[in-house]
């Protein structure tokens, strides 16, 4: 059955109010810095609640039993929080929690409105595939140079990093010249740092191909209309899989029944196959 | 069994939100230091914090208290102003001291200042650096084999 495309808020809502939880912890820990504390809001720091912190600190840990300068308890914590759902679901912590893909999206709406259907399509294919593996370098470099300095290395490079903590002082210059690149380049390309240099993608990513959870298209109600394809931030070919099964995707439920597929029950996330399929 | 957003949005929350607070419960969720460093697992110096765990929060205040080094050493060895010494934090040193030519002097420093000075074990790293006042206070303290003086003097800016 045929329906009209659905304009759904949800998932805006909860990429909003993890914006907005993020940006409370940051400013909350200014203020106490200054001597001024907000009532029910942790003294935490940025890294304290990122969970790539657990990541970063593994090594370390395992090792020394200790953890790397910056990072505490509560990101391993969310390190095991966020496997645990990308386990069930894939990727969701970039497609629905990470506050820097919901600055991403939300500079690539202006570049939408700006280019109109040529948004998001700038790179050639053949480029665009061979760069998406770019991430997984950049995984390594930072594990590898985190464990050998025993230094949160990334900071001094990372964008989501310089977006939170931009009048504190505390950002390198490299970190800014990241945060602009990005942001120019979001206006052409959707999401341009979790396709091609988030190290925490590349993990997420990669343990997404084993989530119990995936994108399903029924091959018999599909109608071939692509909208699927046009909707996915990543440039996934969504509408030649059964089952999406690609280490970029982000479980962001863009191309499903629920939004921009038009026929219900054909593009769906779920567990199984579909009922009288081949 | 397929899952639609609205269900799949609360189970977000519900989980990240719910790991926190089981987390919390079982004492795990520490988003701060606890100013009590780790202590040295080998039988000889069990009874010693390891200056590993020295964090950039911590006051030489504290770092004086906790590792037993006269907080006159930490002061002449950083060249910090006595006056604001005892609060003066670790990580401060990284905006004190200029790193344009690579050579940064920080909380991983201070880390090897302390555990020279107690003649302690430590694990010398390439990326860590000692201001030449340093090195004076561990030769006049003099527990430093010859392997630790070679590290400090190429170490030193």
């Amino acid at each position: 059955m045929e329906k009209r495309k659905k304009r759904i808020w949800v998932r805006s809502v909860i990429q909003i109010f993890f914006f907005a939880v993020v940006l409370l912890v940051v400013i909350s820990k200014s203020l106490a810095e200054a001597g001024v504390s907000i009532p029910f809001a942790s003294n935490a720091s940025l890294h304290a609640i990122c969970p790539f912190g657990g990541v970063e600190t593994l090594y370390q840990y395992i090792t020394s039993g200790t953890f790397i300068q910056k990072i505490h308890s509560s990101s391993i914590v969310l390190m095991y929080a966020v496997l645990f759902l990308t386990l069930l679901f894939g990727p969701i912590f970039c497609g629905w929690v990470c506050p820097f893909g919901t600055f991403q999206e939300f500079i690539g709406k202006i570049g939408r409105k700006i280019f109109g259907r040529k948004y998001n399509h700038f790179i050639p294919e053949k480029f665009d595939k061979v760069l998406k593996y770019l991430r997984y370098i950049v995984l390594a470099l930072v594990l590898y140079n985190t464990a050998v300095t025993a230094k949160l290395i990334f900071q001094d490079v990372d964008p989501y990093y310089a977006l939170f903590n931009m009048f504190t002082g505390e950002v390198a210059v490299t970190a800014y010249i990241a945060l602009a690149v990005i942001t120019i380049s979001s206006l052409f390309v959707e999401r341009p740092f979790c396709k091609y240099a988030c190290p925490y993608g590349a993990m997420l990513g990669f343990f997404g191909l084993f989530s119990i959870f995936k994108i399903k298209r029924n091959k018999q109600t599909c109608i071939d209309c692509k909208a699927c394809d046009e909707s996915c931030p990543m440039n996934i070919e969504v509408s030649s899989s059964k089952t999406v099964h690609d280490h970029q995707c982000i479980s962001c439920l863009k191309c499903t029944s629920d939004q921009a597929c038009p026929i219900n029950n054909t593009l769906d996330f779920k567990v199984g196959g579909y009922k009288h399929e081949n | 069994m397929k899952i639609n957003q609205k269900l799949l949005g609360m189970l977000i929350v519900t989980i990240i939100f719910g790991t926190v607070f089981i987390s919390s419960r079982f004492g795990l969720w520490q988003t701060t230091n606890t100013k009590i460093p780790q202590k040295y697992t080998s039988a000889d110096y069990q009874d010693q914090y390891d200056p590993a765990d020295i964090k950039g929060s911590y006051t030489f205040g504290e770092i004086s208290q906790l590792y037993q080094v006269p907080i006159d050493d930490l002061v002449t060895a950083f060249s910090i102003d006595a006056g604001d010494a005892s609060s003066f934090k670790c990580k401060d040193l990284e905006s004190m001291y200029d790193k344009a030519d690579g050579k940064e002097i920080g909380t991983d420093s201070v880390r090897l200042f302390v555990a020279l000075y107690k003649g302690l074990p430590y694990t010398l790293n390439s990326s860590t650096y000692l201001p030449v006042s340093a090195e004076e206070v561990l030769l006049i303290m003099g527990n430093m084999t010859d392997e630790q003086k070679q590290f400090v003097a190429s170490h030193k800016k």
